[in-house]
């Protein structure tokens, strides 16, 4: 009854198999017939060799002893290990290292010759060494130099001297024994090798030749994930060396410029020359002009890498995104350059011809090649950049020819909008005032102006009782007839709007009240403009004209949108909602624009 | 026997021919086992005949006198079959069907001489009966003890042998086997050893005792016609059998000397030609670069400084160390290596370089260096999960348990490689002996250690045991097989432990003192298929 049925079910690998004693199970041996059902596996082994006499006895000797016999096992070929001379051949000298033995690459490549000298050049060399001086290993070296400089051709002599270093007449005996030796041998050459495959195929079936070289590659079917790999590191490639070709195609036109430059800037020393400019008078003029043209609002872009000398571009002209449009214009700007010289110089020398000084020459110091200037041209990289670089556009960069110094303990705080008990100025301008900001168009309230890190300047804005007119106030109101006689780039100023109470105002009284106020210029009141940084207010003049010029787009166009970093030049942004900490009455600080650039101030 | 050399010069034997040969034994003993000429050469004015043992292993070939040849029992090679020529290919192979016909009845002769004996010795179940064909005298079994091998190795594994041959010759390669006849002395009859053949004349001689692997190559998967191409790329075994002419059958360095141990090879090996003629080559031992004579050999010691191998030392405890060698970065050691080994493994192939293959040496140290004394190669990517591609004991460290520290080394690195492996095949008498026990024992130590768990029967699968071991599910479930744990019981597959198995277990592992210890593995794959090809 036990004996069920004859085909059992196949070996399942994943299913248990619960592990017994024989001693346990005193009636296995019934079932024992149906174990045939297990499929036999093969051995592994030549199926001509599996049933060779030794292996087979070797095999029902293990299984009836259950281990091997000494006469019972394969039987080989003798081997000994008594060579006598064996001491005396190997040095027993070597001390096992502490550590795991490691092997640099390349320290097996010793210079040794692979030729041995044998019984008969001992004999030779030492015949030799009585007429001249050779030691056995110089001859080594001449000998392993004469067999791997010939092929299939042993070389002549005269190619033996160019080949051999020594004195002709020691190179003459060593090539006459080789030539000799190597004529009796059986072998192509006397430093045995294993053969090589011959190019025509011809000795594929050369018993004797072995380790040929693997022609075709092995399937990769198993590696595709490698070739996936492999190709878009080959695309990487490409990438780079296209951006490679491209960065030195900059460089080519950057360097034409700088030597066009360089010319130009001969040229104007030379019209100075002949215009006796010496005392750089003229010189100024100029440059005062220019500067109508030229204005130097770095801070109005955002400061990145590639456009450090971008104060010297149109402003109008600069777009966000760089482009190839940029390079033309770089041309135009280099050209513009020479006329303009040093920037700084609305605080002209007086010193005699000094045209160039440090500082002006620094102005020509173009970005040099490692200065990677142009790294992040290309598209792709700016967004990585920005993930990278939380500032952005904003992040601190040092600009050539500055220099910067460490913050003074002392001076701390000595900042023009602190108070004179915290060693501050208190200059006026930074005081509270009333103030408007030109995006949206509206009146905050009051508020003062500093500088913050970076040059960014912010706005603390206080609480009064009167926010709700400000906030009425019409800005075109205020904005209007100004006579702009203030010396100060910024509108404080004397505001005269005589007339125009807005209509929607309610709180007349007070309201008229302010307005007289701010008219008779007993209020203060700040309209940003445009750099609110004293470094510039001498350049004041243009200043005005400029910021009416960029008032323009910046009005129009409707940035909302637009990212931060790529948006044009923000000057004094106002904040987007002006309300958001107002509830203390305190001075709640809000970082509202961020333009500033201090760099000029070093 | 009676000398023959008196007569020999009137019959000329040529390659192909058949006849007892005169040999000695393990026992001490002179047998005549038939062998076939395969080469005949003359030396001093002496004939000297090169013969192949049939079912012996190759590595007994070996040239004989005149004096040790029965002449009075000589065959000649048969009509149909060219004599074979130096560039090999054809000879006496077998395989024509009269051939096979011929081996068939002798086969069947040799069952029936096989019973008698059982019956003779009465002994129950008739074992094995091709499979251990009756050797010399059957060494004076206890018969108790033959009584519960025949409980325990029942007669499952008896005909299948013959026919699953038989099988494999018409179907699986046959195409090249039969087309192309097998060289000189490939082929094996069965059962040939058969007591006529076998004629005792006492003598004495020492035994040799042999314990080397060597993993062999694939079946032939060549060209049926015999035109030579070129075999395959991966993997390290021969799978090209036009190559296996009559120049490779026959070994062809009569000596090597390695640092203090002289070596007779097994094999063909491809040294340069000019050294295969000197008695003795020389090779240095750390480096293994070869060398004519002990001259240079000295001369070669003063420029070589390396006192291990080349390589970066992975593995070190108490003296045992293993280096791991790159068949690319270090071709030179790598070629000299496999050129020693070749002399010990007959499937070896050498015809490409070493490129994709790395080399675990593993080493002795004394005072002198760090001395080879067995390796195995792997190739850096295996498509076939072969974790060992060549193997190898050097034969003066045979027997001592080394094979199955390297064995056990390459599976210690599949574990930490997080893989399971086999040796690639085929495998070589040696190598199946060592892997089966190592398999044996490494199953055998889990097995034992099992712990019944809330009371039950313990129990573990296939699976697990492979990758608790990283031994292949295959090798697992031939050696339960093997060792005869698998049973059908009651419905289910159950693991059952004789106490034979046990006893022999612990006996064996009593003497198993070699151990690799992971703790002092210091080794972490590369994943070559992110490197350079190779």
């Amino acid at each position: 009854m036990s004996k069920l049925s004859f085909r059992a079910r196949a070996l399942d690998a994943s299913k248990p198999l619960p592990v017994f004693r024989c001693e346990d199970l005193p009636d296995l041996h019934e079932y024992a017939s149906i174990n045939r059902a297990v499929p036999q596996m093969p051995t592994g082994m030549e199926k001509e060799e599996e049933s060779e006499h030794h292996l087979q006895r070797a095999i029902s000797a293990q299984q009836v002893y259950g281990e091997k016999r000494d006469n019972m096992v394969i039987p080989v070929p003798e081997a000994e290990s008594n060579i006598t001379y064996y001491d005396s051949l190997y040095p027993g000298d070597f001390k096992m290292p502490k550590q795991l033995i490691h092997i640099q690459p390349f320290s097996l490549d010793t210079e040794q010759p692979d030729y041995d000298l044998d019984s008969d050049d001992e004999a030779f060399v030492n015949k030799l060494k009585k007429k001249m001086e050779i030691s056995y290993l110089q001859f080594e070296e001449m000998i392993d130099r004469l067999e791997k400089g010939s092929g299939q051709q042993a070389v002549s002599l005269p190619e033996a001297k160019l080949l051999l270093k020594e004195d002709d007449e020691l190179i003459k005996e060593v090539f006459d024994y080789w030539s000799r030796k190597r004529k009796n041998s059986k072998a192509n050459s006397l430093i045995p090798t294993v053969k090589q495959e011959k190019r025509d195929g011809s000795s594929t079936s050369d018993p004797y030749v072995a380790f040929r070289r693997r022609t075709e590659k092995m399937q990769t079917r198993k590696n595709r994930k490698n070739d996936e790999a492999s190709y878009e590191k080959m695309l990487k490639l490409r990438r780079d060396l296209s951006r490679a070709v491209t960065i030195l195609e900059m460089i080519k036109r950057r360097e034409k410029s700088k030597r066009e430059l360089l010319h130009l800037t001969l040229e104007i020393f030379e019209k100075r020359n002949v215009m006796s400019d010496f005392g750089g008078e003229v010189m100024a003029e100029v440059l005062a002009e220019r500067a109508l043209v030229r204005p130097q609002i770095i801070p109005l872009v955002p400061l990145t890498n590639q456009y450090r000398h971008q104060d010297h571009m149109d402003l109008k002209d600069y777009k966000s995104k760089p482009e190839k449009t940029e390079v033309p214009r770089q041309k135009r700007k280099y050209e513009k350059k020479p006329k303009v010289l040093p920037p700084s110089s609305g605080t002209p020398h007086h010193t005699g011809p000094v045209v160039f000084n440090a500082k002006d020459l620094n102005q020509y110091d173009f970005p040099s090649s490692d200065d990677e200037p142009f790294s992040q041209l290309h598209s792709g990289s700016s967004e990585a950049e920005e993930e990278n670089d939380p500032d952005g556009a904003y992040a601190f960069r040092r600009k050539a020819g500055c220099q910067y110094y460490a913050a003074r303990q002392d001076r701390v705080g000595s900042w023009p909008w602190c108070g004179q008990w915290e060693g501050g100025l208190a200059e006026a301008r930074f005081r509270y005032s009333l103030t408007t900001v030109t995006m949206p168009r509206r009146c905050l309230g009051m508020a003062r102006r500093r500088v913050g890190r970076g040059g960014r300047v912010l706005l603390d804005r206080a609480y009064t009782d009167f926010d709700n007119i400000f906030h009425g106030l019409d800005p075109d109101m205020l904005d209007l007839p100004f006579a702009s006689t203030s010396e100060t780039n910024t509108s404080e100023r004397s505001s005269s709007f005589s007339s125009s109470l807005s209509p929607s105002s309610p709180t007349s009284t007070d309201l008229s009240q302010i307005l007289l106020n701010i008219k008779s210029c007993r209020w203060r009141h700040f309209r940003p403009r445009t750099l609110p940084l004293h470094e510039l207010d001498n350049a004041h003049p243009l200043f005005r004209r400029l910021s009416r010029s960029l008032k323009r787009p910046l009005s129009a166009s409707t940035t909302g949108g637009q990212p931060f970093g790529s948006q044009r030049p923000g000057r004094v942004v106002p904040a987007p909602t002006p309300v958001a900490g107002r509830c203390n009455g305190d001075k709640v600080s809000r970082q509202l624009a961020c333009s500033g650039h201090m760099s000029k101030c070093g | 026997m009676t000398k023959m050399a008196d007569n020999s010069s009137s019959v000329e034997i040529v390659e192909g021919c058949r006849l007892p040969v005169l040999r000695k034994n393990q026992e001490h003993e002179d047998e005549w086992p038939l062998a076939e000429i395969l080469s005949v050469k003359e030396v001093s004015s002496r004939k000297l005949y090169y013969v192949h043992y049939i079912d012996f292993n190759k590595r007994l070939d070996e040239w004989v006198t005149t004096e040790r040849l029965d002449m009075k029992k000589l065959q000649f090679p048969k009509k149909d079959a060219k004599t074979p020529t130096k560039n090999g290919l054809s000879g006496s192979r077998p395989s024509s069907p009269e051939r096979d016909r011929e081996r068939e009845r002798e086969r069947e002769r040799e069952r029936e001489r096989e019973r008698e004996r059982e019956v003779k010795r009465k002994v129950e179940p008739a074992p094995v009966a091709p499979q251990v064909p009756p050797v010399i005298p059957v060494p004076s079994l206890p018969s108790s003890a033959e009584a519960t091998q025949a409980a325990v190795f029942p007669a499952v594994r008896e005909t299948p042998t013959f026919k699953s041959r038989e099988d494999h010759e018409l179907t699986t390669n046959g195409n090249a086997r039969r087309l192309i006849p097998a060289p000189p002395g490939r082929k094996r009859k069965a059962n040939c050893g058969g007591t006529d053949e076998m004629i005792k004349v006492l003598q004495y001689n020492k035994p040799q005792s042999a314990s080397v692997f060597l993993p062999p190559p694939e079946d032939s998967q060549d060209s049926s016609d015999g035109i030579p191409s070129a075999p395959r790329m991966t993997g390290s075994l021969v799978s090209d059998r036009s190559h296996d002419d009559i120049v490779t059958r026959m070994k062809n360095i009569e000596c090597i000397e390695l640092g203090r141990h002289r070596l007779k090879p097994w094999y063909f090996s491809p040294y340069p030609q000019e050294l295969t003629s000197l008695p003795i080559l020389y090779l240095c031992e750390f480096c293994l670069k070869y060398l004519k004579s002990l001259k240079c050999l000295q001369r070669h010691l003063t420029k070589c400084n390396l006192r291990h191998p080349p390589g970066n030392e992975i593995y070190r405890k108490g003296t045992i160390s293993f280096f791991e060698i790159d068949g690319r970065k270090n071709k030179n050691y790598s070629q000299n290596l496999c050129l020693l080994a070749k002399c010990f493994l007959d499937h070896k192939t050498l015809y490409y370089d070493t490129d994709p293959f790395l080399f675990y040496v593993m080493t002795e140290y004394d005072s002198k260096g760090f001395h080879i004394v067995g390796y195995f190669s792997k190739e850096k990517e295996s498509t076939e999960d072969y974790n060992v591609a060549c193997i190898l004991t050097l034969p003066p460290y045979q027997r001592r348990g080394y094979g199955k520290l390297l064995i056990e080394f390459s599976y210690e690195l599949s574990k930490v490689e997080g893989k399971t492996g086999t040796p690639e095949k085929p495998l070589s008498d040696l190598g199946l002996l060592s892997y089966r026990s190592y398999w044996s024992q490494t199953i055998l130590e889990i097995l034992m250690d099992l712990k019944p768990d809330n009371g039950e029967r313990p129990q573990i699968t296939i699976n697990e045991i492979s990758e608790i071991t990283s031994v292949k599910k295959e090798d697992v479930i031939s050696t339960l097989q093997y060792l005869n744990l698998i049973n059908y019981y009651k419905g289910q597959y159950i693991l059952t432990l004789s106490e034979d198995i046990v006893e022999g277990h612990e006996r064996a592992m009593q003497k198993r003192h070699l151990r690799i210890d992971p703790k002092c593995l210091h080794f972490t794959p590369k994943d070559w298929s992110k490197r350079g090809k190779w």
